[in-house]
């Protein structure tokens, strides 16, 4: 019962924090010194033409009134048309969304369980050589720039080794059904098994670019916290019950260990969004993070942001669940 | 090999090391204490003297960077410290359980307490009939009728259910708190029902009242008394106060930086201490309707990385003679006492051979 108006209050706050996202990128994207008119036609127009460009987009009205003109959109669901395409922008967004939704949750369950288990390792085996490896590997995560290394295993698995594709997400030959968008959902769903495995294929490397820095500091922090656990107090008591070790760890030691890491989920969680901005241009992914870039690139600013809106949506949802979880792992958070 | 001189415990030269980067911490300098079944031993001394690595030690929980680097523990006809884990996984909490100091902090905080205690009891289990079917020679989960398993788990709440009511605490509003909603005293008396669940032969208490408060203390120790002298359960209680040990104990251990530098029944103990340290020490406690002022030990504790030579207690001894700072007194039984007081002691005052 505690936990369901915990999760009420949590929601009710999360409108309040897309809201403000939502003012913010409004504002700065009207006020930076750039104008997509000119964008749009070029150096050279003549005023009169500008000026009916303007009138059209509605970029003649004081910024307040455009500010409401477009809040009043968004409650009828409607993030107003790309100045570039003039096509909606959520039809766009919803078109890319799927992808980077696809990376981004195949790149936190690799970073999870891969950085859960080396951080465990690490310290059960503490200075053994899986502790010194995992260390190693994770000091790499954290300092090697993603786009450098994206490019290195394109160069080693895709040009020499020709295991994996260098990018996109399913071969050009390939005409997979579309029915949600998410390309591997969809491939189960219709029994297309080739196009399956031939995206499974595709996710690998950039799965691996995108998770690498956030499995690196879930372990690390994983080790650490496991460490402290192992000298708690109960730890000892679990022992002088007689139990064996790994039910000592597994069953006593793991679920305290992982009460910090889940806070740190939320906030890599976050990290890998911004991330997904770069390994989506690397790996040609057709994604929300390369839509952004290239609106800001033609400065559409409906696009940008209708696609920061959703950017801010997903990482406040992520952020609701990690909460929620974290209320649920430990009893303490709940009164 | 020397003489058996108690039939449940037998601590002799037990000797923890623990390395450290400032040194090697020589925290148990041979150690000697003994108890019979359903007998109550009290170890007391300074903070840091090695009260709780003896406790630690006999539960084999010694941790890195600490280890055994000597002397035997004899329960019953085993050896501890010679048995590998697996074997003292069966002994631990079944035949040998442990309550500590802060009861709060030894729960499982994302646990809920009957669950805790269910554990314990169903660990025991398992590991009772492991023994019975390598006794028989088959393995032991050979033929188990189905749903046996589901029998037992409820029979093992019902136990714990027992046990909960058995230490004063209402089962239906108990079983289902976690650690941190109970208040110290609850949660040792939790701590006490899952110790006690499994029925040990011994119940090693580390200082188990000296995070309380002081009127908890005292129901703490009653119900304590009460219930190990139903189930005739031998008790090794740590503590530092003297009159906790003195109302609860038949035998005290004193320690002095990681001897036992004198040992015997609550009676000669208190009525004819020999050691000049538990002579110090109990001239530091406090009499009521005595008003002269209370006397304490000269001097601090030692530095265990670098221990005084010879006895341990000299550089503070008001009786020091010349040969106390040259060898470590034997630790020997004191002369024309009565052999059921076990009065023995570590000091050269009282060495036979002189």
């Amino acid at each position: 019962m505690e936990l369901g108006s915990f999760i009420i209050k949590r929601l009710s706050l999360m409108v309040l924090v897309i809201f403000g996202v939502l003012i913010i990128v409004f504002v700065v994207t009207r006020i930076i010194p750039a104008d997509p008119v000119g964008a749009i036609l070029g150096g050279n127009a003549p005023p009169e033409t500008v000026d009916a460009m303007r009138h059209q987009l509605g970029l003649d009205k004081p910024i307040f009134a455009q500010l409401l003109d477009y809040l009043g959109g968004i409650f009828r669901g409607n993030l107003g048309n790309s100045l570039v395409s003039s096509r909606p922008v959520m039809t766009d967004i919803m078109e890319f969304l799927p992808a980077t939704i696809e990376l981004a949750i195949s790149s936190i369950i690799f970073a999870v369980v891969l950085g859960i288990v080396l951080g465990l390792l690490s310290a059960v085996f503490r200075n053994r050589f899986i502790d010194h490896f995992s260390r190693v590997f994770s000091i790499l995560g954290i300092s090697l720039p993603g786009f450098w290394l994206g490019l290195i295993l394109i160069l080693i698995f895709y040009y020499r080794l020709g295991w994996l594709p260098s990018g996109g997400q399913y071969d050009m030959f390939l005409f997979p059904t579309r029915t949600t968008g998410f390309i591997l959902l969809d491939a189960a769903i219709h029994g297309e098994w080739d196009v399956f495995f031939n995206g499974i294929k595709h996710l690998i490397l950039p799965t691996f670019i995108l998770g690498y820095s956030s499995t690196a500091s879930i372990a690390r922090i994983m080790r650490a916290s496991m460490l402290d656990v192992l000298h708690q107090n109960y730890i000892r008591t679990a022992r002088a019950k007689g139990l064996p070790r790994k039910v000592v760890i597994l069953r006593h030691a793991l679920k305290n260990a992982l009460i910090p890491v889940i806070t740190i989920i939320g906030l890599e969680f976050g990290g890998l969004l911004s991330g997904a901005v770069l390994t989506e241009t690397i790996f040609s992914w057709p994604g929300l993070g390369r839509y952004i870039v290239n609106s800001l690139l033609t400065l559409d600013y409906p696009a940008i942001s209708g696609g920061t809106i959703f950017i801010a949506l997903i990482y406040s949802v992520v952020n609701l669940a990690v909460d929620i979880l974290y209320a649920a792992v430990d009893p303490r958070m709940r009164s | 090999m020397q003489r058996r001189r108690g039939d449940l415990l037998d601590v002799s030269g037990l000797k923890v090391v623990f390395d450290t980067y400032a040194g090697q911490v020589k925290a148990l300098n041979g150690v000697e204490l003994w108890m019979n079944h359903g007998e109550r031993l009290g170890v007391v001394g300074e903070t840091g003297c090695g009260k709780s690595v003896t406790a630690l030690s006999v539960m084999r929980l010694i941790e890195e960077p600490g280890r055994i680097t000597g002397g035997s523990i004899l329960f019953e006809d085993r050896d501890l410290v010679l048995l590998p884990e697996n074997v003292l996984n069966a002994i631990r909490g079944k035949d040998i359980a442990m309550i500590f100091q802060e009861p709060v902090a030894a729960l499982n905080p994302v646990m809920k307490v009957g669950a805790q205690i269910v554990e314990n009891i169903e660990c025991q289990r398992k590991s009772a009939a492991s023994v019975q079917a390598s006794r028989k020679g088959g393995p032991a989960s050979g033929n188990r009728p189905q749903g046996r398993v589901g029998v037992q788990r409820i029979s093992s709440i019902q136990i714990m259910r027992d046990m909960l009511s058995h230490v004063g605490l209402d089962w239906q509003r108990t079983e289902n708190l976690y650690p941190h909603e109970l208040s110290g005293g609850m949660a040792q008396r939790v701590m006490i029902a899952m110790a006690l669940s499994s029925k040990p032969k011994l119940l090693i208490a580390d200082e188990p009242t000296s995070a309380l408060d002081v009127t908890i203390q005292a129901q703490i120790l009653n119900l304590l008394n009460s219930l190990v002298r139903e189930t005739q359960t031998a008790v090794l209680l740590i503590t530092h106060a003297m009159g906790v040990a003195a109302q609860f104990c038949d035998f005290i251990a004193v320690m002095y930086a990681g001897n036992v530098v004198e040992y015997g029944s609550i009676r000669v103990i208190f009525n004819n201490p020999l050691h000049p340290y538990t002579k110090g020490l109990l001239k530091a406690v406090p009499k009521i309707g005595k008003t002269d002022e209370l006397q304490s030990i000269p001097g601090i504790v030692p530095d265990l990385i670098a221990p005084p030579d010879g006895c341990r207690f000299h550089p503070r001894c008001p009786y020091r003679r010349p040969e106390c700072d040259k060898a470590q007194p034997r630790f020997e039984p004191a002369r024309g006492e009565a052999e059921t007081d076990r009065h023995h002691v570590a000091c050269f005052l009282y060495q036979q051979d002189q």
